[in-house]
Order: structure tokens, then sequence, then C-alpha cells
């Protein structure tokens, strides 16, 4: 019997056999199959007794044994959920209003809300696709002067190169930085924009999808170039790129080394091709980059040991750094390195020279909040109509109540009702969000990653449920507890039922949906107010040609400015290195002159311009005079400020700041003239101090800005193609009219604009499709009223005033709510932007006048079609 | 009940469980099956035709004890009712009637 011990039947079948063996049957079977199995055993055919055992446990899974065979019986209600769900949907098809602006509600405010959450977990989710990425960190600084303070995202050269041999925290370290160049391929010519400087480890510490070449040889050679996917076909179409070679800047061979699949948009870093840091050093001739610590030249990264102490770390690495920058601390000025998670830098971070693709963690809350309430709305909507038309289904719940029905049980058969028509609203918003997707990818600018199908499908469809549960609990409860007397008496006043919540609910609707016409409001007038604010300058007749200072254009400078100046619709040519003045000034260091006649340190922005500058953009001088061609001395002595750095520097007035000097002899400077402040940074921000600087070497020209009358643009343009193709045959002419520009620049903002005002216009929508079908439902309950008092007399007029009165005094209350609620948030939104509105009384009057102008035509149009009706036919029913 | 005669198997295990009226439970009667009618029966279908033969009201059950081989499992035990011993009977009555019908003759026709 030993033996028997050792050797067990299968554990599976003998499970199986447990699971559906009723239990009076299950001791006599199950031991019968052990006792042939324990005997199958001592013959010594342990296989055959196990398959033996599992063939007699299937064969004896027959009808007679299996567990409904039991004696006594449980309560089986599945027949009865069936009933519930087919009676919910008779309920759904025969109440075609309610349920058409149930649906119609719920499935926008799905569909909103799946869109803005499909955005707002790609924005929170930005560069998370890094193998390292909670490892990975970024260096930037703060840099403080004597007269100011910035903090900027790049950093000095050495710390990418030196920081992670010196310190074992840091396991690898690496720089990124922009550079432009023109690309030749064969014989035509490209300008890139869009070419990222690298260290080879670079390709270590983050993850790119690699299509071809490998990455650890990617720069072997300096001489190297690693091209995207979409850069690669611009160039070579369908024939393979690697190994092809391109010229860049005219006479330095690359070879292709790399594909890599194009960025993926939630990437921080958007890059067309990659070249290495090595070539850029020899192409700069600057052997001793890595030895530079201060300033800000790439963005650096560093690779931290996981479990690091940042704070610790950061502080040994200052307390190093500031060794190596005693040239800095002798003139008062200092760095403060700190670190950035990778992932973090998206929503978090605004900083100098930051990635233009940056996020705001502030949208992305107000998004959020936004879909919160869409779906809110949806849901009190559904709360209301259903409520409201609970009357509808007294004489069921009556019937059903005296057959036997327990609340408990009424209160299962509506919440499944509501879950169904979520579901249902479900499925129409996952079409929904299916079609309008690329409109919508097209609006925000970038792909949406859609997340993997099963999970997403299991969490939409379990919070469909949810919404379902949340919307129906309510109507469920006040339906159900009708008293099935008075209802079938036929006595029922259950109109009435509920109100206060309802009531509360319709304030609370309306509380949300006039904050958020207000904020429609704000938004769109702090848009208009950016949209009008005065640059300072005047963008409107400028085109900029960005040439990348390639001496052929240079050496024809004269020629150029000549024949363009021979056309009536030039007005003005001037070479700088600043065609832009709108993004991204570079900014130095330099002494400065203060009222009392001391120097001070400081880090302006700067702009290397030509005489005619000023001219170009019609800028105006606050004091003094802008430079000029007839005063040999102004291009090595003269500089030009702008009013805030006379402010910045404590000169008192524009005219007492002429005569100050600026930086150290030989290098002195005369302030001879102060512009007006004029926009360079987009109007988020203040106008900074700036100086404007003559250029000296004419190598240093790399942009072209023109002053042209753009009144008929083809026929300006097409003479400036003509001629610049006459003198620079091998130079694309690259050019922007600056409105252009300037409008991109508010690009995001008027995205976010625009994405505010559809999501809030979707939400007042959902809230007026409510209040239609609750007018419809209270006027339905009255009408007998409005009869009766139609035949003694009333007047249209005075039947308007009775149904809409108890709507007006809710939006009224929810006026006074929605006021000091939507102030505050706009206070809020509004303090981000420099150039600002104030938030007016006048907001909240239109935005009360709305609400109750479109509310009240809602509700009319209701109470005439009951007014208008004939009494005899609604009197005649009882 | 429709089906109170006895079918060709259920009248086997009924008349197994009245032969071995102490120890009549469904591996001991499926044993007998195989010694006495040299067929191998599964298990299961003793246990059904059990089953049915209660339902019919032809044996009664009780719970026994089971042995170590058993897992410690109790077994049931069967016996035979009044109206389970009548069916036999009758079946038996029926069998006898039709083999007085045969002749030797028509046995021979038989075997030809």
């Amino acid at each position: 019997m030993s033996e028997t011990r050792n050797h067990k039947p299968p554990k599976w079948a003998d499970r199986f056999l447990e699971w559906y063996c009723a239990p009076d049957q299950l001791d006599d079977v199950q031991g019968a199959l052990y006792e042939y199995f324990s005997e199958r055993v001592d013959q010594g055919r342990i296989t055959r007794a196990r398959r033996m055992f599992i063939l007699d446990v299937l064969s004896h899974f027959r009808p007679h044994i299996i567990k409904r065979n039991k004696t006594h019986y449980s309560k089986n209600n599945i027949g009865m959920y069936k009933n519930f769900i087919k009676v919910s949907f008779r309920n759904i098809r025969k109440h075609k209003l309610t349920t058409s602006l149930n649906l119609i509600g719920l499935s926008v405010g799905i569909t909103s809300f799946l869109l803005i959450m499909m955005w707002v977990n790609q924005e929170k989710t930005f560069d998370a696709f890094h193998e390292n990425a909670d490892n990975l960190y970024r260096i930037s600084n703060t840099f403080k002067s004597e007269s100011e303070q910035f903090s900027q995202a790049p950093s000095g050269p050495a710390l990418g190169a030196q920081l992670h041999k010196l310190y074992p925290q840091i396991v690898n370290a690496a720089r990124y930085g922009n550079n432009s160049a023109m690309i030749k391929v064969g014989d035509q010519s490209f300008f890139e924009n869009n070419m990222s400087l690298v260290d080879a480890n670079f390709f270590e510490m983050f993850t790119w999808e690699v299509v071809q070449g490998d990455q650890q040889k990617f720069f072997e050679n300096p001489n190297s170039i690693v091209l995207t996917e979409s850069l690669a076909k611009k160039y070579f179409g369908d024939a393979p790129a690697m190994g092809k070679m391109l010229t860049m800047d005219d006479n330095l061979p690359i070879t292709v080394t790399g594909i890599l699949k194009d960025p993926p948009s939630n990437s921080q870093m958007q890059f067309d091709s990659f070249i290495s840091l090595d070539l850029a050093k020899i192409m700069w001739e600057n052997t001793t980059m890595d030895d530079n610590w201060g300033g800000g030249w790439f963005h650096t990264y560093v690779q931290l040991e996981t479990g690091t102490d940042v704070d610790a770390l950061m502080a040994e690495v200052n307390q190093f750094i500031a060794t190596k920058l005693t040239w800095f601390s002798e003139r008062n000025m200092s760095y403060e390195y700190f670190l950035q998670p990778i992932k973090s830098i998206h929503l978090q971070s605004d900083l100098r020279y930051d990635f233009g693709n940056n996020g705001s963690a502030r949208n992305v809350s107000i998004f959020s909040t936004v879909a919160l309430i869409i779906l809110i709305l949806a849901c009190i909507n559904y709360i209301n109509l259903t409520t409201a038309t609970a009357i509808k289904r007294a004489k069921e719940v009556g019937i059903k109540k005296v057959i036997g029905a327990l609340r408990g049980q009424l209160v299962v058969q509506y919440l499944i009702e509501s879950v169904l028509v979520s579901l249902i609203a479900a499925i129409f918003a996952v079409g929904l969000v299916y079609l309008l997707l690329p409109g919508f990818e097209s609006f925000v600018g970038y792909k949406m990653t859609v997340p993997e199908y099963p999970s997403v499908l299991t969490l939409l469809f379990s919070g469909a449920v949810l919404l379902g549960l949340i919307a129906g609990l309510f109507p469920a409860l006040a339906i159900s507890s009708f008293n099935p007397l008075s209802v079938l008496k036929g006595q029922l006043n259950s109109g009435r039922r509920g109100t206060t919540i309802r009531k509360l609910l319709v304030v609370g609707q309306f509380t949300a949906t006039i904050a958020l016409i207000i904020a429609i409001i704000t938004v769109n007038g702090q848009m208009r107010h950016l949209q009008n604010q005065e640059l300072g300058m005047n963008t409107d007749e400028v085109i900029s040609i960005d040439f990348r200072g390639l001496e052929s254009v240079i050496n024809n400078k004269e020629a150029l400015t000549n024949r363009l100046l021979e056309n009536p619709n030039f007005k003005a040519v001037s070479f700088n290195r600043n065609a832009y003045p709108v993004d991204g000034l570079s900014n130095g260091m330099v002494m400065v002159e203060t009222s009392t006649g001391d120097k001070v340190s400081s880090s302006l922005y700067h702009m290397w311009v030509d005489t005619e500058y000023a001219t170009a953009f019609d800028m105006t001088m606050a004091a003094g005079r802008f430079f000029s061609k007839e005063i040999e001395s102004d291009i090595s002595n003269a500089i030009v400020v702008n009013e805030s750095a006379v402010a910045s520097f404590g000169w008192g007035s524009p005219e007492a700041g002429i005569g100050k000097k600026m930086g150290n002899a030989p290098n002195e400077r005369t302030v001879i003239g102060v512009v007006k402040d004029f926009n360079f940074e987009g109007l988020h921000k203040r106008v900074e101090p700036l100086r404007i600087v003559p250029i000296t070497n004419p190598t240093s020209y790399s942009a072209i800005t023109l002053k042209a009358n753009l009144s008929q643009p083809f026929e300006a343009i097409g003479f400036l193609q003509k001629i610049w193709q006459e003198l620079n045959p091998e130079v694309p002419l690259d050019y922007t009219i600056m409105n252009d520009d300037i409008r991109n620049q508010y690009n995001s903002e008027l995205q976010f604009r625009s994405l505010f005002l559809i999501f809030s216009v979707l939400s007042v929508v959902i809230a007026g499709l409510g209040l239609f079908g609750l007018a419809t439902a209270s006027t339905n309950q009255r009408i007998k009223e409005i009869g009766i008092r139609k035949t003694l007399g009333a007047s249209t007029f005075g039947l308007i005033q009775l149904i809409s009165r108890d709507f007006v005094i809710l939006i009224l209350v929810s006026l006074v709510l929605a006021i000091p609620l939507a102030w505050y948030g706009m206070e809020q939104w509004l303090s981000g932007f420099a150039y600002r509105i104030n938030v007016s009384w006048v907001f909240f009057v239109t935005a009360g006048l709305l609400a109750i102008g479109v509310s009240l035509l809602t509700i009319s149009y209701q109470a005439l079609k009951a007014a208008y009706r004939n009494p005899t036919k609604s009197l005649r029913y009882e | 009940m429709k089906g109170t005669n006895l079918g060709e198997f259920e009248e086997l295990v009924l008349l197994i469980v009245v032969a071995r009226s102490e120890d009549a439970y469904s591996v001991a009667i499926a044993r007998t099956i195989d010694e006495v009618s040299n067929r191998k029966v599964v298990h299961s279908v003793v246990h059904a035709s059990l089953n049915r033969l209660n339902k019919k009201g032809f044996v009664t059950s009780e719970m026994k004890e089971g042995t170590s081989e058993r897992g410690g499992r109790s077994k049931r035990v069967y016996m035979v009712t009044t109206a389970g011993r009548q069916a036999l009977e009758d079946v038996k009555l029926q069998r006898d009637k039709l083999w007085d019908m045969i002749t030797p003759a028509s046995l021979v026709k038989v075997y030809v």
C-alpha cells in the first residue's frame, strides 16, 4: 500500500472531478476511481493507471452526475437578468428622444475624454521610451552675474566630456547640440537646420531604433553622418543610402554610416541627422573645447548609477566645477548646476535655449480638468434626463413591486439599463475617436501613439461600466422608490421626486458651463491681445534669407544690394547674423558701466547687424542714433542697447545712457543710441536687455533681411529669386516672410486656444442638450396645467414665463457660483503671460447673458410648443 | 416514472446487487460483471446505471466507511428494494414464459 501512497492520480483530473461532480455523489465516485487507480498501480502499470484515471474522470462527466443535479437547488437568476436586458433594450428604443440625448451626450463626452486623455498620456510619457530613461538627467545651470541671473538648458562642453570620468556615480555622459549646414548630394544642395551634434556614446545612453549600421561604429571615423529614414529618402529616394558620400559646407566629405528611424513624436530631441562632435571640433578648429567649463554650449546628459543621491552628487560637482571657473568668479559671475530628470523636461522645464517642442504642465492639467468636466456634464445629463422622465416608468415599477419585485432587484434593473446605454455610447465613442484621430493629430501637431489594444479596451469598457453605474445609481434609486399603491391609483406627483437633487445637479452643470464660457471669452481675448500686441518693430514687409554665412554670397554683397534696390519693391537690404530678431538670440558676457561709473559683469542677449538693420525693421530710437554708414568709427567703437538694458543698468533715462561704456579695452564700445524695446522673445516673456553690435568682419554675415513691398508678393519674390539665381546659382534661396515666422511663434498658443475652444464648446453643447431634455420633460409634465391655464385666459408670454422661471433662477444661482471660480482659474492662467489682459466684469456679464439667452431659447421652444397647443387636446385624456 | 422496465445492463447490475447482498458497491459490481460476463465495463457506466436504478426506485443506498485504497472516501452500498425484486421476478417470469414457448425443433432450426 505504501507504494500506492507514493503514486497520486493526476491532480488536474481529480480537481476537475471535484469541480463538476455533485457533492452527494463525489465521495462514492472519487473513492471508486481511487480504488481502480491503486489497483492498477499495484499491478505496476503506473502510466496506464494515470491514463485510465483521466479517462474515467472524463467518462463520468455525464448529465446525471454534474453538479446541477444536486439535491438542494440554489437560486438561479440568469433568466431574470436576461429579462432585465431585454426590458432595457425595449425602453431604450421606446423613449427615443431621451435615449438619443443621453447617447449623444455620453458619446461626445467619452470621445472628448478619450482624445484628451490620449494627448495627456502622450505629453506625460515624453522621453519615457529610452531604456535608461529613469537614470538619464540633463545638467542645466543657473547663471548669475552682478546685474542679472537666468537659467539655461545648455552647459559648458567640459561637463559632458569629463564628468563621467571623474565621478563613478555618473555611468556615462554625452552632449547634444544643434548645427546647420549645407549638404551637397551629387549636384543638389540642401540647407539642413536640424543636424544634431553628439558624442559617440550618445547612442549608448539613448534608445533609438537603428535601421542600418552598427551604432557602436557610427562615429568610428569622424567624417560620418547618421541619417534618419526620412532624410535618407529626401537625399537618395529609394536607393540605398548606407556608405554613400555627401559633401558638407562645400568641401567636407562625409560618409553615411547609419540610418535611424525618425525620432518618435514623444521625444524632446527631434533630429534629422547626427554628426560627431569630434568632426565639429575639427570644423571649428577648436581643440581646447573639452576643457572649457563655462558657458552654455550643449545640452549635456548624464546617465547615473541607479539609486544615486542626486543632491550629494551635484553638491560635489558644483564644488568641483567652481574651482575650474575662476575666470568667472573673479568677475563676480557664477554657474550653479542642477539635474533635470529627462522624463520631466518636457512638461516641467522652461529654461533659456530649451527644446522648442516642450509642453506645459499647466496645459496638461487644464485639459485634464476640461476632460473631466465634459464627462461629469454628460453624467449629469443622464441623471437629470432619466429622473425627469422617471414618471413614465412609474406604472412599470408599480406593477413589478406588486408582483413582488424587491427594491434591490429594481435598482439592479435600472443600473443594467444605464450601463447598457453607457456601453453603447462607449462603442460609438471608439468609432468617433477613430474618425477624428487624424484631424486631432494634425491639430496637435504630432502622431499619437495609440496604447496597446487589449489593455486599453478593457480599461475603456470597464470605465464605461463604471460610468454607467455612477450615472445610473441615482436614477435607479429614484425610480425604484415609487410607492406602488399611489402609482397604480394614479395619484402620482412624482415629477417632483428628486427635484432638489436635480436642481443641485443643474446648478452644478450650469456653474461649469458658465465658467467655461467665461474661460472661452478670456482665452480668446488674451489671444487677440497677444496678436495685436505691438512688437515694437514692423514685420509686415520683411523677408529674411538665411544663407549660413557662405562666402560666395558674402562676396556678392554689393552686387546683390545694388541689384535689389534698383527694383522699387525693395527698400532696404541688411546683412547680419540675426535675420530673426524674434527667436533664440544668443547671449554673451560683457562688463557694463553703471550710473555711478563702476563696471559690473553682465550676460546680455546680443545681436550682430549692419547699418541698415534698423531701417529694415523700422526700429525707432528712444535716444541717440543707430549705426551710420558714414561714420566709420561706429563699426569698431559704437554699440546700441534697448530700453530694457537702460532700466536694467539703472541709467535712469535713455538719454543718460548715451556715452556709457561697455566691455573692456581694447574691445570697449560706447553707447551711441537706445532703441525702443521691441519684442524678440515672444510675448510670453518681457523684453529682456539687449545690445546691438555692428559686425566688424564681413565673414560673420550669415543672413539677409530685406524690407520689401509685399502688396504683390509674387512679383517681389519672383524678382528676388531671379536675382539670387543670377548671383548665387550654387546656393539655395532659403527665405521666410517674417510675419509667418511670428505667427509660427504663437502656434502652440493658437493651438491651445483652438483645442480649448472646441472642447469647451462641446461641453456647452452637452449642457445645452441636457437642458433641452429637462425642459421637454418638465413641460410634458405640466401639459395639463398649461391647458387649464390657457382656457382660463393665460397669455402665451405668461406661460413661457411660468415654465422658464424655475430655470432662470437656477442659472442665476450658477452664475453667482461660476464667477469666482472662473475668475480664480483665469487669473492663474493669465499669470503665465507677460502681456496679459485683465479679467473684466464684461466677461462675466457676457457669459451670463449668453447662458441665460441660450437656455431661454432652448426652453422657450418647448414652452411655445406647449403654449400654442390646443388645450382641448392636452385636456382630453384622463 | 416512465420507464419502470429493466434494461439488459440494468438487469445485470440489479442481479449482482441482489447477489452480493452485503457488499454491493459500484467497483465490486463492475468487477463481478467482468468475471461473469467477461466484458470490460467502465466504472462510469455502472455508476450511471446504478443511478438510474435508484431513480426508478429499484435500489436504495447507504454510505459506508471507505478503505485506504479509496483514499478514505466512503462508498455507497446498494440494496435492492421490493420494487426491484419484483421487477427482477417479472423479467424472469417473462423470460421463462418465452423459454417455455421454445420447442427443441425450433432450437435446431436456429442452429442450422
